[in-house]
């Protein structure tokens, strides 16, 4: 799935995976990898951005702590984030239904 | 360490256009998930060199990341650009609020005599000039027609020195014409 198709899915499913406890920027980027089973091969670095960006909105938190010896940047779910992907999921859980209906794959 | 990831990581860096505690960051954290990536590849056995140059190429292009960034900085700061306009707005209303306060009693020259308008008559935003304006400016004699015409904020500087929001200046020379120095700064 190219990564096209992703933009504007990028933050909740940073929200998802932070949910599940704090990360670092890389492990964030193959726990996405992981759960959706290789089909979102975003670039990399495309996480960045979005991180800095939900940390700015309030979503997340980061600060620097050492990680296997060294010093890395940790994220985690704000309770503000935490609200913010329940009702993305909400949202998505609408929108989905109604794509599958249009498209003919669930009965109306 | 290897020249692929700090060519990249150079080469991010050129293109940022955000504030110097962002770059660090930036900076730091992507040499982080590279080196990484980097360390991942070796560990399956490929050459260091080789390990970089995948790690760099799988984070993607500098260019596309160095946009989003600087997107989300333009973004942030244009959130934030109108509380900044306001509160200049506000130190800068402020500022000319206190310099007419403070002005200071100052006498014009003698030899004019100003024809003052009842307070009533006064429009509310004929304001007085500040003090400093008025000491800057104020010449060693009255202001005549000429001199009011072309230097109009002489004129009204003695009439803010006299504390008259629009006074208007009667000419020392005989049969002159009447000046209005605040239509002159208007």
């Amino acid at each position: 799935m190219s990564s096209e198709q992703l933009k504007g899915h990028v933050d909740p499913l940073v929200l998802a995976i932070l949910e599940g406890g704090p990360a670092h920027g890389y492990a964030i980027i193959e726990s996405l990898r992981e759960r959706s089973g290789g089909v979102f091969d975003l670039p990399e670095g495309t996480i960045y951005p979005a991180l800095h960006r939900l940390e700015h909105a309030g979503a997340i938190t980061s600060r620097r702590e050492v990680i296997g010896g060294r010093q890395r940047r940790v994220y985690r779910l704000s309770a503000r984030g935490r609200a913010a992907l329940g009702e993305r999921r909400t949202n998505w859980s609408a929108f989905s239904s109604a794509i599958d209906r249009a498209l003919g794959m669930s009965p109306a | 360490m290897t020249v692929a990831v700090d060519r990249y990581i150079s080469d991010l860096s050129s293109r940022l256009h955000v504030g110097a505690r962002t770059r660090v960051r930036i900076q730091a954290e992507v040499r982080d998930h590279l080196d990484d990536a980097t360390a991942q590849q070796i560990a399956t056995g490929t050459a260091t060199d080789v390990a970089a140059e995948q790690a760099v190429a799988d984070f993607g292009s500098a260019s596309d990341l160095a946009t989003q960034f600087n997107v989300e900085t333009g973004t942030q700061a244009m959130r934030r650009a109108p509380l900044i306009v306001l509160a200049a707005g506000v130190a800068v209303f402020g500022g000319f609020l206190l310099a007419v306060t403070t002005q200071p009693h100052a006498r014009a020259s003698t030899n004019a005599r100003p024809v003052v308008r009842s307070r009533s008559s006064q429009p509310w935003w004929r304001f007085r000039l500040p003090s400093w304006q008025v000491h800057a400016r104020r010449p060693e004699s009255p202001p005549s027609r000429e001199a009011g015409v072309s230097t109009p904020i002489t004129a009204a500087s003695y009439s803010a020195a006299r504390r008259l929001p629009s006074a208007h200046w009667r000419s020392p020379q005989p049969g002159g014409r009447r000046q209005s120095a605040s239509r002159s700064i208007l």
